[in-house]
């Protein structure tokens, strides 16, 4: 089975300083990108691309244009981010931008070639900037004789929209969508994404019809709307571990949205997931999209969810002894409550992000490490230790620790 | 009277009649306390947490409390004060007062057991007109 994959999914410029930071080089696997995000900022974007060196994906965000315009309005006229990647998407996206309710009715074959071309080729050349000082990098590599490779994504990701159910017209739409960028873009794989409810799951019927409709695609991204690890009931979460199981292995599955319990599907056939830095580890189809919003938040790993900065204070202060050992927490010595208050007075959102991946990393590694048992006895020793030190003081939640141990059981 | 907000109203009048200046909806970092209680020429803060029922829910909110606050109180209707695991709340130095239309009622008072951040609750006392109290 390949390493799982984490893609933190950046926003508007505020990850860049985490994701480059020294003590995250070997921290996560690569990163992904909003459509409208990359072409918005598409200088930095490609720079920092470059620069990191880690593999990437962008999200196309076409399932946008099928809900009203206005979620992607700000006072009566569409976000300059979407602005720009209209006019790069072309129809029927531009016609959909304008007020028009999209309908199956705008696609046939030639106008969906003629949009997967200009989706997938904007995506393919992301890394290319247009600004003269990357092009000068470029030449300047020329001259020393050394080559510097342009980064492609890893995979390209066709247009995508929502459907509730397979018998939808969309998810047919969604299939030829993907079987024409195979066609069209036969030199790089090309990802398919599934954006549904996590309700088609629990029928025998659609899930066989999903995994044989996808399984002439290199890979799958899943997208399963408002699927929030922390909140949903054990049988959900054990209907997507039953979905999980049926993927084809030998193709990537990759999560759209996800956090620790996605990882732990990394034992069932699970092999990445895409978030944002502490934040997006789920997300409704109706949402807003935004370019990410931060608010300050400590990740608390016996709890393996992130709480505001006083209701993780409140509880070291009490118990100095079991802050992460973290190479960002560790700079201090914590002995005292004054040590950890000074320890978060101290904790930028620079530090507290960078607290969050190398959690994320550490986990992983231990997930990686340990079998199906050893990892309920991971869950179960969190759920003993949240029992005993949290015990409903705090505002720190952890009863989804016991709901993930008994989807995985 | 079965709202929130009814609650704290006579909580307000409850501390404002013993001297106390009562501030609601008080900045704690990205949280807000329902209710703060300050008294001239004492530097000692008084944080509560209104609950209608939730007592739980009010619990858990009111032990963050702790960080800023000298003495931290659960407040929670009459009807529903039976739920409340006290010997929970004095292990966690929470108090609890009862509220209903006959007026307000401390069960008990405890101290809060943690080391307050200094830092914070200067902040508190200073968004409440503090300062205010210690010139007069």
């Amino acid at each position: 089975m390949p390493a799982f994959k984490i893609f933190y999914r950046i926003g508007m410029a505020g990850e860049k300083a985490v994701l480059s930071h020294e003590l995250l080089k070997d921290a996560f696997y690569g990163i992904s990108l909003s459509a409208n995000v990359a072409c918005f900022s598409r200088t930095w974007v490609s720079q920092f691309i470059n620069r990191l060196g880690k593999p990437f994906f962008i999200d196309p965000v076409s399932y946008v244009f099928q809900f009203p315009i206005e979620q992607i309005s700000r006072e009566g006229s569409l976000k300059k981010s979407f602005e720009k990647l209209v006019k790069i998407y072309g129809e029927p996206i531009i016609s959909a931008s304008e007020g028009h309710q999209i309908t199956l009715s705008d696609f046939d074959d030639g106008i969906i070639t003629s949009m997967i071309t200009n989706i997938l080729n904007f995506q393919r050349n992301i890394a290319r900037s247009e600004s003269n000082s990357q092009k000068s990098l470029f030449e300047f590599g020329e001259w020393l004789d050394e080559e510097i490779v342009e980064k492609e994504p890893e995979f390209l990701v066709p247009p995508y929209f929502w459907f509730d159910t397979p018998e939808s017209e969309w998810y047919d739409l969604n299939i030829r969508i993907m079987e024409l960028s195979k066609d069209n873009f036969q030199d790089i794989p090309i990802y398919g994404v599934l954006c549904t409810n996590k309700e088609v799951l629990s029928n025998e019927e659609w899930l066989s019809k999903i995994l044989r409709d996808f399984d002439f695609i290199d890979g799958i991204l899943i997208w399963l709307s408002d699927f929030n690890e922390y909140s949903l009931n054990g049988r959900i979460l054990k209907t997507f571990i039953n979905f999980v199981q049926q993927l084809n292995r030998e193709k990537d599955a990759i999560m759209m949205y996800g956090s620790y319990f996605s990882m732990i599907a990394s034992k069932f056939g699970l092999n990445g997931m895409s978030q944002g830095v502490g934040i997006s580890e789920s997300k409704n189809v109706t949402d807003q999209p935004t370019g990410g919003t931060f608010s300050r938040k400590y990740y608390v790993p016996q709890a393996k969810t992130s709480v505001s900065v006083a209701n993780a204070m409140s509880f070291y202060a009490e118990h100095p002894e079991t802050i992460c050992r973290c190479d960002i927490c560790r700079q201090n010595e914590i002995h005292s409550s004054d040590d950890i208050y000074k320890f978060f007075d101290e904790l930028t959102p620079l530090k507290g992000k960078i607290h969050y991946c190398l959690c994320r990393n550490s986990e992983l590694e231990e997930i990686k490490n340990n079998d199906k048992d050893e990892i309920e006895s991971i869950l179960s020793s969190s759920i003993e230790f949240c029992e005993e030190m949290i015990n409903g003081l705090y505002d720190i939640p952890y009863r989804h620790l016991a709901r993930w141990l008994s989807a995985i059981q | 009277m079965k709202s929130e907000d009814e609650i704290i109203d006579n909580i307000k009048l409850f501390f404002e009649k013993k001297g106390f200046r009562v501030i609601t909806e008080v900045p704690l970092l990205t949280k807000r306390i329902d209710i703060i209680c300050l008294k001239n020429g004492i530097n000692e803060i008084i944080a509560i947490e209104v609950k209608i029922q939730n007592w739980k829910r009010g619990l858990q909110q009111a032990s963050v409390y702790r960080i800023c606050s000298d003495f931290v109180y659960l407040a929670i209707h009459r009807d529903f004060s039976h739920r409340v695991d006290i010997k929970l709340l004095q292990r966690a130095g929470i108090g609890l007062i009862v509220v209903d239309e006959d007026g307000v009622e401390i069960i008990f008072k405890i101290s809060n057991q943690l080391l307050t951040h200094q830092g914070i609750k200067n902040n508190i006392i200073s968004y409440c007109g503090g300062d205010y109290f210690a010139s007069i």
